[in-house]
């Protein structure tokens, strides 16, 4: 049992299951947990974990909104949810969706904010009053009168946030507010936060798959695996221990990771590292007197055919005249390479892929798919020679079956029926789907879709995939398992294009990084290249990989140069661990 | 921004919505007791200069007009061919120009296109009219005074995100467009029952996609404590000044006179 | 402890039961948002383009009841028209807007009672020739002439994509 202090601004769940209405399965069991006034609370999880369902609980969503089986009660800032509509506990607890767009509903940012409290009735004084308010506290005072569609992600992010602050809640519950944000936007949001609760004193509750902010920010952290709380307690404990983030698919900290080499299971764990800062002192004090041994391992980079399949030449594109999106991009990329391309929100690297199939079309310069001019190419043609795999699966996913949604692109090229069967099965085989052939894709998990959105492309057997932002909102298990099917499809010859905002994952599996910024190529080259010019990546506002800070230190203590990746860093470690004074 | 409206300071932007609303609401009953396109006209010309003097986009309005020129020109002709000339009253309306099959059939009558440009200007007059009330007020200004009118304030509010939500729809259909040619679906040119197919792809995405973020909305709506009370608080009212009233009497003395007129016998044909 | 204050009225309304329920406006406006976000999508055909503006009302009559289809059309209509400045004029648009509700209807309960696309053969002619020939008061046998045709192909490029994606998502029991 449960024995929280009933203050105002606490939480108190004590549940024995919820299940939601139509389903057998309980999303979630056994929740207890108690929150106090003024604490920063992360909640974390792999998908599906039950992350969203409890937070919705906190506010009377469920059971209110999603009517389902309920046992148990919570108890929110004193008040029993059951018993209060979600509108009357709107005021005390504030929720902000994953979706920002969904969050807005007025024409202007003013509008937007004054939405709350106009529906409690506020007087006009008063509205006018929290507008201002809620809005120097999000860092958007001044922009008023600006029209909310055309904010950017971060700037809508924090317009939702403003929104429920107007509504002067004790609580403040956030789900997955970062998702899709660049690193630095994502860093903005846990200031703003931070800055939120030490000035109004809130309670804030954050989910999300931000280890590193998580870390930095929350008091405690709530950890979500099949729907129960399996561990509560302090960010520095849960992220030194890698194999209990590895257990509930929570991503490590690089450091942690790195300096896992020293962990001796019989000794206590003070030579775990949370920051590369830490673990750089520490093995500057060993190493000093040591002449560091210098594995030569196999280098991963296999030979690459010189043959260029795409070329942009001199390429320039406006959405509006006088207003580039793109300025004189020239780039080269060979058959079977492994690209990604970094930047931050609004750098133009959509833009520039959208021109690889002709969705975009430059305003000058041209850009040449294995060797011709594509300018008077049609899209459908192209979508032969270069897959494009967006964002979000949902935008083209729309038959009655996931055998039909494969089959889709090849009926447009008229093939034959069973080249077209043969193709299919290949395919759903490939990305772990023949199971599923003839469910309904709606009913299929986000993870699912992404792959049968994968598939769909793959299908038409295109060499050149270009995959944008593959990994957003997934959890680190999914993370990993997209990662490695573009390697493996990189290995059968494919040429692969992708954004990405996860410098980790572009320095792991990328043969080549380009980095884009305000619409021009700043840097290209392989990822230890690139890491290393940290002048110009400073300028394009990206911040380095923390297992790159630490390859770089590596580097001045005598190891070899170009260590960027966590593996990378560890097999060195492990070859010189004589060395390190281990006990 | 989607909606044509149109900040600037003219005299008609000054005018409260009810009183620009009662003034399209005369003129097109103006336009519709006379028969003559003669005064139409001069009601299209009034209109147009209000319109001037608003001193916005004037380029839009030819937009919006150019499209219906088609459907003018074939209202013009089949009007002129088809009405028969002897119920007009005046003698030069009776008048036959010419027939265009031997035997006297299909007449083509000086009153028939006359009527034919009464009823294309009365669409003319509308679609100005209704620009002047477009161009000049605020959305917020609209949905204010639908309430005003006792419309259920879930209705308003209905209306005014719908209208939010037109430009993130709009990116949601782009983006799935997008998303279907590059799976090579080509639109267009595959006769009739094959270009409907291929916008089946689209058509399905845009439907599941407003579905589910209905569900998000709705709940954004009670996470911000829509319909905690029966309305919410306006931040900005519609107000009636002098001038308002003293426009609306305008208006008012207008409409007798041209009920009077009609009953005088005043443009007939 | 302190003890939290309620004003006593917001005890009194339960949404989720009601016809405007939280869901069904917030599933309005979004669909009345898609009317005007269909009329700029333009399907070839052979009397020029047909805008995609209906489809989602008479989706959202079988879908969700013909009261909520029948709002759905009305407003989508007037948002619609008010995208591109009221092309037809105001009182236009409102007779318009209004026929389009009870055509909506009619489609739904006949679909629902009879069959499906009984009901969409009787809201093409609804939407067709009936509507062209309710425009003779105001534009004469002209105006009927020059829209009988494009009403008529534009209903039933609408109705049919209607009652295609109704059936596909129906099976996913989404709707
Ligand atoms: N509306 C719903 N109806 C039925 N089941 C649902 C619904 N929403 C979620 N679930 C199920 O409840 C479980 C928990 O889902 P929830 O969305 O809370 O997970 P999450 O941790 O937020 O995941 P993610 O990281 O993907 O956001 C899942 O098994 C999911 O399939
Ligand atoms: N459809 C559009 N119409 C007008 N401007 C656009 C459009 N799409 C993008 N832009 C603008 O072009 C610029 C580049 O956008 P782009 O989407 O290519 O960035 P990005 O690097 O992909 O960013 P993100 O990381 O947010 O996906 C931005 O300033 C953006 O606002
Ligand atoms: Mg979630
Ligand atoms: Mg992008």
């Amino acid at each position: 049992m449960n024995t929280g202090k009933l203050e105002r601004g606490s939480v108190i769940v004590d549940l024995e299951k919820y299940l939601y209405p139509e389903s057998s399965k309980a999303a979630l069991k056994k929740i207890n947990f108690k929150i106090n006034k003024g604490e920063f609370i992360g909640v974390l999880g792999r998908t599906g974990s039950g992350k969203t369902t409890s937070l919705m609980l906190m506010n009377g969503l469920i059971p209110h909104f999603f009517e389902g089986d309920l046992t148990g009660s919570v108890v929110v800032n004193t008040m029993n949810t059951q018993r209060y509509r979600v509108q009357t506990l709107a005021r005390f607890i504030g929720l902000v969706m994953q979706d920002s767009e969904t969050q807005i509903f007025g024409i202007t940012v003013e509008k937007d904010t004054s939405f709350g409290p106009s529906n409690l009735n506020y007087s006009k004084e008063k509205i006018k009053e929290l507008i201002k308010k809620s809005l120097s506290l999000v860092g958007l005072s001044g922009f008023e009168k600006r029209i909310t569609t055309e904010l950017s992600g971060g700037e809508k992010q924090r317009l939702a946030i403003a929104g429920v602050l107007a509504m002067e809640p004790e609580i403040i519950v956030l789900d997955e507010p970062t998702s899709e944000l660049d690193p630095s936007g994502r860093a903005e949001i846990f200031r703003v936060l931070s800055e939120i609760r030490k000035e109004e004193n809130v309670t804030v509750i954050i989910s999300g798959h931000d280890s590193e902010e998580m870390l930095d920010f929350a008091d405690r952290i709530i950890i979500l695996d099949e729907g129960e709380v399996v561990w509560q307690g302090k960010p520095q404990d849960l992220f030194k221990d890698v194999f209990l983030t590895e257990k509930y698919g929570i991503r490590p900290i690089e450091s942690a990771e790195i300096s896992n080499v020293f962990h001796n299971s019989n000794s206590n764990d003070s030579k775990i590292f949370l920051h590369s800062e830490g673990l750089i002192e520490y093995l500057k004090g060993q190493l000093e007197n040591y002449s560091v041994k210098n594995a030569t391992h196999k280098v991963s980079i296999f030979p690459k055919q010189k043959k260029t399949v795409i070329e942009a030449i001199g390429l320039s594109f406006g959405y509006r005249k006088n207003e580039a999106a793109l300025h004189q991009i020239n780039l080269r990329i060979n058959k079977g390479e492994f690209v990604a391309i970094i930047g931050k929100n609004g750098a133009g690297k959509t833009t520039f892929s959208k021109h690889l199939n002709g969705l975009l079309r430059p305003t000058s310069g041209q850009v040449q798919i294995n060797g011709r001019d594509i300018q008077s190419v049609s899209t459908s043609e192209l979508s032969r020679e270069v897959g494009y795999v967006f964002q979000n699966p949902d935008h083209q996913i729309f038959s009655a079956t996931v055998k039909e949604e494969v089959e889709y692109g090849l009926k447009n090229m008229n093939l034959s029926k069973p080249e077209i069967e043969e193709k299919v099965t290949r395919v759903l085989e490939f990305v772990g789907l023949k199971d599923y052939q003839d469910r309904h894709p709606f009913t299929l998990g986000k993870g699912e879709r992404q792959k049968l959105a994968v598939a769909s492309i793959l299908v038409m057997e295109p060499g050149i995939l270009v995959i944008d932002e593959p990994t957003t909102g997934q959890d680190w298990d999914g993370t990993k398992r997209m990662m490695t099917m573009m390697k493996e499809l990189n290995q059968k010859g494919h040429t692969i294009l992708t954004i990405t905002h996860n410098l980790r994952l572009a320095a792991e599996y990328a043969d080549r990084i380009i980095v884009f910024s305000n619409g021009k190529v700043v840097l290209e080259g392989t990822p230890p290249e690139v890491f290393s010019q940290e002048k110009i990546l400073e300028s394009a506002s990206i911040s380095l990989p923390e297992s790159v800070k630490i390859g770089k230190s590596l580097f001045e203590l005598g190891f070899k140069s170009g260590l960027i990746t966590v593996n990378q860093i560890k097999e060195q470690l492990l070859e010189n661990l004589s060395l390190i004074n281990v006990n | 921004m989607l909606i044509d409206y149109y900040p600037s300071n003219s005299f008609i932007h000054s005018l409260d919505v009810r009183t620009k609303i009662l003034g399209f609401f005369i003129v097109t009953v103006t336009a519709f007791v006379f028969l003559s396109p003669v005064i139409n006209l001069l009601l299209v010309l009034i209109t147009t200069l209000i319109l001037l003097s608003m001193r916005t986009p004037f380029n839009k309005v030819k937009q919006i007009i150019k499209p219906l020129l088609p459907i003018f020109l074939i209202m013009l002709l089949i009007t002129g061919f088809t009405y028969p000339a002897e119920k007009f009253q005046l003698d030069v309306n009776k008048q036959i120009l010419f027939y265009l099959m031997p035997d006297n059939t299909l007449p083509f009558s000086t009153g028939g296109i006359f009527y034919g440009l009464t009823l294309t200007l009365r669409i003319l007059i509308m679609v100005i009219a209704s620009t002047i009330v477009t161009f000049s007020t605020p959305i917020e200004d609209i949905i204010q005074l639908m309430q005003k009118m006792k419309m259920p304030y879930q209705l308003a509010f209905v209306i005014a995100t719908g209208i939010r939500f037109i430009p993130t729809m709009q990116k949601k259909s782009e983006m799935i467009q997008e998303a279907q040619r590059a799976r090579g679906t080509e639109f267009g040119n595959k006769g009739l029952i094959g270009n409907i197919k291929g916008y089946i792809p689209v058509l399905i995405p845009m439907i599941v996609d407003s579905i589910r973020m209905s569900e998000n909305l709705a709940i954004a709506m009670l996470n911000r404590g829509f319909g905690a009370y029966k309305t919410a608080t306006n931040l900005h009212e519609i107000k009636m000044t002098k001038k308002d009233y003293i426009i609306c009497f305008a208006e008012l003395v207008v409409l007798i006179a041209a009920i009077w007129a009609n009953t005088e016998n005043v443009g007939v044909m | 402890m302190s003890t939290i204050p309620i004003p006593k009225e917001e005890f009194d309304i339960y949404d989720q039961k009601i016809f405007w329920s939280s869901k069904r406006i917030a599933r309005m406006a979004i669909f009345i948002a898609m009317c005007a976000v269909g009329s700029m999508i333009k399907v070839p055909s052979p009397t020029g383009t047909v805008a995609l503006d209906a489809a989602f009302a008479f989706f959202s009559a079988v879908a969700f009841g013909w009261r909520e289809g029948a709002i759905v059309a009305a407003l989508g209509h007037m948002l619609t028209a008010l995208t591109t400045g009221f092309p037809l004029g105001l009182p236009m648009h409102l007779f318009i807007s209004i026929q389009m509700a009870v055509w909506v209807t009619i489609f739904d309960i006949t679909a629902k009672n009879i069959h499906l696309w009984f009901g969409a053969v009787l809201a093409v002619i609804l939407n067709g020739p009936i509507s062209s020939l309710l425009v003779i008061p105001i534009g004469g046998f002209g105006l009927f002439a020059a829209l009988i045709l494009p009403l008529t192909i534009g209903g039933f490029i609408n109705v049919f994509i209607a009652c295609t994606a109704y059936l596909i998502i129906q099976k996913s029991r989404m709707v």
